[in-house]
């Protein structure tokens, strides 16, 4: 009995595999640094419009 | 910092211990795969593309479950969490079914000498996969935000229905995929082989939940800074 031996189709299977959940998990990535930066940023900027006795009271 | 609230540690935590679950259970996955199993004597090495093509599946249908449950919880009484729940699980079930979708193809050519035949199970799983991106796409087509949430909670119960049809399909239908072989009460698996499709079938629902905590805490985000925009102005 001839076993086929496809190679090429298992490594593509794989790389793809890869690259679609790296490549998901790098979309989720830059989205969570860019809104954790916008929200860093809108806090910073009320916090000083409060004024330096202004606390955070969760921080 | 001023995210640094409370709960953000503890989330970063338990981020941080999924992602390294995952990590070390994807190597533990190929280890398994393609030093632990033997090679399938008829199909060879094309073969193990089975454990990713079958957890990527199975991980679809429990997104796609999850979406349906909390869809239907929404109805019942709506609220975000709900939504969000609902909306993540889906993005995740469609990026595994296109894992299955690929992967499945990739393997069909070898073995049936095609990537794409339009047999019942490959077109109903490439059904499920159009409902749920619809699903996804939904909320953006309608103006009305609370709106966009109900019709896309109807899709998700509705389009669950596919589900048992994807997974019968290979019963109810003359199809060249073959019958299920791990739901089944005879053994048609040798004990390796069968151990390493459970494993990646964990390690795969850790991946999502891994993955899915990320895709909540960016509506969670997104949230925070519509509120932050709100009340600046």
């Amino acid at each position: 009995m001839e076993t086929i031996q496809n190679f090429d189709y298992l490594f593509a299977a794989f790389a793809i595999l890869w690259v679609v959940v790296f490549g998901y998990f790098f979309f989720l990535t830059r989205q969570l640094a860019d809104l954790r930066r916008e929200v860093n940023a809108l806090r910073e900027e009320r916090e000083n419009q409060a004024g330096p006795s202004a606390t955070d009271p969760d921080s | 910092m001023v995210l640094s609230r409370n709960g953000d540690g503890a989330r970063r935590w338990v981020d941080d211990v999924l992602g390294v679950a995952t990590l070390i259970g994807m190597v533990g996955a190929l280890w398994l795969i393609f030093i632990y199993t033997p090679v399938e004597l008829i199909q060879g090495a094309v073969q193990k593309v089975f454990y990713i093509h079958l957890a990527a599946a199975w991980n679809a249908y429990l997104s796609f479950f999850l979406v349906f449950v909390a869809s239907i919880l929404y109805l019942r009484r709506p609220s975000p969490a709900k939504d969000r729940f609902a909306r993540a699980w889906a993005e995740i079930g469609v990026v595994f079914t296109t894992i299955t979708l690929i992967s499945g193809a990739i393997w069909g050519k070898p073995i049936w000498g095609t990537y794409w035949t339009w047999d019942p199970r490959l077109t109903t799983t490439l059904l499920l996969w159009l409902i749920y991106v619809v699903y996804l796409m939904l909320r953006g087509f309608v103006g009305d935000p609370e709106r966009g949430r109900r019709y896309a909670a109807i899709v998700g119960i509705i389009g669950f229905i596919d589900v048992p049809i994807v997974h019968m399909s290979v019963r109810w239908w003359r199809t060249l995929h073959p019958d299920p072989i791990v739901a089944t009460a005879e053994a048609a698996l040798p004990a390796s082989m069968w151990y390493t499709v459970l494993y990646c079938i964990v390690v795969f629902t850790v991946l999502a939940l891994f993955l899915v905590r990320q895709r909540l805490h960016i509506d969670e985000l997104r949230e925070t800074l519509l509120d932050l925009r709100t009340t600046a102005r």
